[in-house]
């Protein structure tokens, strides 16, 4: 009896050790995000906790799964690219150990500007030109007052794990034993 | 170590889901009740552990503890495994559900290694018993990283290639692992030995 409260004693030990350590921890994964600023497209690769993957590889898909481009992220994680064509766009990040994450940027949230840039919507500018260099002024400055937001709901929805999950987590396991311990007794 | 989805092609995941079916069938046949308080314990502590992360090396690593899981619990290493990365996908989105039976694998089976690799330890000899521990914990880490590297490579890039970029950046995680083993076999040591399943029979 005495040696088994030891045992539990002693792994309990290096749960708690273990569980102690991980307050200061950061989490795994890759991530990946990216917002429009203007006609680019910034997306940024971080792990999960944040830290910036550098010289990544990010590859451009478009809808039809066809490869258009591969970007190399900076120092920052971040790769910046002018949006390539008018569909919805998808960003792959791979880092070659079996990590990836993706972002599909829709159609719908790429800007006006570059949507009007075909002839014959030109044409009809013409006629309100103060009003569209308006549109596209505002456009310009609300992407710019924007980023700083945008990056950081893409920080807050990337925090990693939080204590609610690592407790939960080790309270399904226990459960589980208490389960099966439960079962057990009813067989006999 | 958390391969994500998407990465690997289909006969990849059904054969790693097959094996680690296999290992998870062993490990609960030779599970006795008395083994369930420590296979849990353990499986909660491998649960942590991949929250450690250590910031060395060309990408972002973290523990693992399989040689130490399994020079602990033995065959009981798959369960545990397949339960804490099962939670890890769900809770903390790690790897995923389509790749559990191969990454259960890549995890449990170098821990099934280091297992037998401790066998060979003597209780009444620290130092072989200090050595084996080291190798025990680092190899475990070692093998995975292979293994890992031997899934990969049956998507598009070579073999060699992904080994020694896995290796790599797991090397800071083989060392740090191989001392936690030490030292945790030698505090088991100190309080009791039948904690650890391996070395029972030589006692």
């Amino acid at each position: 009896m005495f040696n088994k409260l030891n045992q539990s004693i002693l792994l309990l030990l290096l749960l708690a050790v273990l569980l102690f350590l991980t307050s200061a921890v950061l989490a795994h994964g890759v991530h990946l995000d990216a917002y429009v600023e203007g006609n680019k497209i910034i997306a940024e690769a971080s792990f999960s906790d944040g830290a910036a993957i550098k010289n990544s590889e990010i590859n451009i898909y478009d809808e039809h799964g066809y490869l258009l481009n591969t970007y190399q992220t900076d120092e920052n994680g971040i790769v910046e690219f002018k949006i390539p064509v008018l569909e919805d766009l998808k960003l792959v990040l791979n880092d070659n150990l079996g990590h990836q994450d993706q972002y599909i940027v829709k159609r719908s949230k790429l800007p006006a500007e570059f949507q009007s840039s075909n002839p014959e919507s030109k044409m009809e500018a013409v006629n309100d030109v103060s009003e569209e260099q308006l549109r596209i002024i505002v456009s310009e400055e609300l992407d710019k007052k924007l980023a700083p937001i945008n990056h950081d709901l893409d920080q807050l929805s990337n925090s990693g794990p939080g204590m609610t999950e690592i407790i939960g987590g080790i309270g399904y396991i226990f459960g589980l034993m208490g389960l099966y311990f439960y079962f057990k007794k009813r067989e006999n | 170590m958390h391969i994500s989805e998407g990465v690997l092609s289909a006969p990849i995941l059904i054969s790693g889901a097959v094996l680690t079916a296999a290992g998870v069938t062993v490990g609960l046949k030779k599970m006795k009740d008395q083994d369930i308080p420590r296979t849990a314990l353990i499986s909660a502590a491998l649960f942590v552990a991949s929250l450690i992360h250590l910031p060395l090396g060309p990408t972002s690593v973290h523990l693992i503890l399989n040689g130490t899981a399994g020079i602990i619990l033995g065959w009981q290493i798959f369960p545990a495994i397949l339960i804490s990365l099962f939670l890890q996908s769900i809770l903390f989105q790690f790897g995923g559900i389509t790749t559990l039976g191969i990454n259960t694998f890549n995890i449990a089976f170098p821990g099934i290694a280091a297992y037998y690799l401790f066998s060979f330890a003597r209780i009444n000899s620290n130092f072989r018993l200090g050595i084996l521990s080291f190798i025990s914990g680092g190899f475990a880490v070692f093998l995975t990283s292979i293994l890992v590297a031997f899934s990969l490579a049956f998507t598009d890039q070579s073999f060699l290639e992904i080994a020694k970029l896995s290796v790599v950046s797991y090397l800071p995680v083989i060392i740090i692992e191989g001392i936690i083993t030490v030292f945790v076999v030698f505090s088991i040591k100190k309080i009791n030995i039948n904690i650890l399943g391996g070395i029972k029979e030589d006692v």
